[in-house]
């Protein structure tokens, strides 16, 4: 049976998410999402859904850096293979997310 | 003879009247200038006679109604800010007023401030007074030591007083607070709205990429002048913000090819629309040379025009740009800084 593991970014992270790097951007930024929440998880789990909602935004900086930062660790496939999202405030979010993905090492 | 002696003391009185209004016109609007007194520098007799100049703001002071008349008043005190002891913006007939040249100005104060420069200005206010109302409703009198009307009872149900990098630092309040703040702001206006519903989370994203592009882009290595000021006031039908950096420019950080950088170098502005443009759909533009880096401008540019969302504007060099329409105008004078404004239409999704 897959272990799978659900986060809610605007539970256990923050619902407001925003810049790049860490600490430089602040303390809610993609690089802190990943290396903090997903990283130390990754090979414990076959799946992790990850909820987009209740945030006030998803800004691209956060993005690229939290998802398309994956991608450069682990690979394009591994990651759309691993990460499901869920997204009822904004569905087209997670097409956007899925192209950050997909264009992480461009 | 008796009548020319009348004629005598009655131009006597009346000189006297005269001076007397204007001692009171003077007092009436020493009460409303926002005086950056404790700058002022301390002359003695034996010492050169300071500097002073006065100038005036157009009468429509506006970057949107009226830009290149307003962006030549700022060259002028930007040059005088560096030439002169006591600067006099003089405000008293303008009747038009729109809140983006405040910031502007409060910018070019702080700019100075910085310099360590003991500059002494003095803004006399407008005599309308729905201007008045702004200047002091909007937070800009907070940004001059000296206001004296300062108890003044803000709407904050209406104005969301203007925010800055510096102030956040300085209150240890964090950048992504500011965009919260400001959604929290707008949700009160709609009938059961959510923060995450789309239209708020494009402002939010548009807000904290335009804070990053100041960090990221705007500056210098070395620079120390990073500043953003976010302002938004309720309008009959709708919020209106306003996003004002005062870094390098978009144009002057976008990654150009050589044609473009050899055009920069004699210092014209031809090509500067197409550049824009290219900036705005994220074409390959980004400083760090990644494709995966170039985002933050076009988010800016997407979520300005999604529906719900109206009459975004960018200033930035020397364009002026119309999002909805893609219209992209060349401006006189050169714009220091990105200045971004836009509606959030009332109901409207």
């Amino acid at each position: 049976m897959s272990k799978t593991k659900n986060i809610k970014i605007s539970v256990d992270f923050s619902p407001t998410p925003k810049g790049r790097y860490h600490p430089k951007d602040g303390p809610n930024t993609g690089e802190r999402f990943k290396d903090e929440f997903i990283v130390p998880i990754w090979s414990d789990y076959d799946k992790l859904k990850i909820d987009l909602d209740d945030l006030y935004g998803c800004p691209s900086s956060f993005r690229e850096e939290a998802f398309g930062g994956l991608a450069r660790k682990y690979g394009i496939k591994e990651v759309l293979d691993k990460i499901d999202f869920i997204c009822t405030d904004e569905p087209p979010l997670i097409d956007v997310i899925i192209n950050d993905i997909k264009g992480a090492n461009d | 003879m008796r009548k020319v002696k009348n004629k005598t003391y009655h131009n006597k009185i009346s000189k006297k009247r005269h001076l007397h209004e204007l001692k009171r016109q003077d007092k009436s609007y020493s009460e409303l200038d926002f005086i950056d007194s404790l700058n002022a520098p301390s002359y003695t007799n034996n010492q050169r006679k300071p500097k002073s100049k006065k100038i005036a703001t157009p009468e429509n002071f506006s970057f949107i109604g009226n830009t290149n008349e307003s962006l030549e008043f700022f060259e002028d005190v930007i040059y005088y800010l560096d030439n002169v002891d006591h600067l006099i913006i003089d405000m008293r007939n303008t009747k038009k007023m729109t809140t983006e040249v405040l910031l502007y100005l409060i910018s070019l104060h702080k700019i100075n401030e910085k310099k360590g420069k003991t500059l002494n200005t003095t803004i006399r206010s407008p005599k309308e007074e729905d201007l008045i109302e702004l200047m002091l409703q909007s937070g800009f009198s907070n940004y001059f030591r000296a206001n004296i009307n300062t108890k003044i009872h803000v709407d904050k149900e209406n104005i969301f007083q203007i925010k800055d990098k510096e102030t956040n630092l300085k209150n240890k309040v964090y950048d992504e607070e500011t965009c919260r703040e400001a959604i929290e702001f707008s949700l009160k206006f709609y009938k059961d709205a959510k923060f995450s519903q789309p239209k708020f989370r494009h402002i939010y994203n548009a807000l904290v990429e335009m804070m990053q592009n100041t960090d990221d882009h705007a500056y210098d290595e070395d620079g120390e002048l990073r500043n953003w000021y976010l302002f938004a006031i309720k309008l009959e039908k709708g919020i209106s913000f306003f996003f004002f950096d005062n870094g390098k420019g978009v144009l002057k950080t976008a990654k150009k090819n050589i044609l473009e950088k050899v055009v920069e170098k004699a210092n014209f502005s031809y090509g500067h629309e197409s550049l824009m443009q290219s900036v705005l759909n994220g074409d390959y533009r980004s400083a760090t040379g990644l494709t995966n880096r170039n985002r933050g401008l076009p988010e800016i540019n997407q979520s300005l025009t999604e529906d719900g969302i109206e009459l975004p504007i960018i200033l930035t060099n020397r364009i002026y740009a119309r999002l909805n329409e893609r219209e992209y105008r060349k401006l006189k004078y050169n714009f220091r800084g990105t200045l971004f404004i836009w509606i959030l239409k009332e109901d409207s999704e």
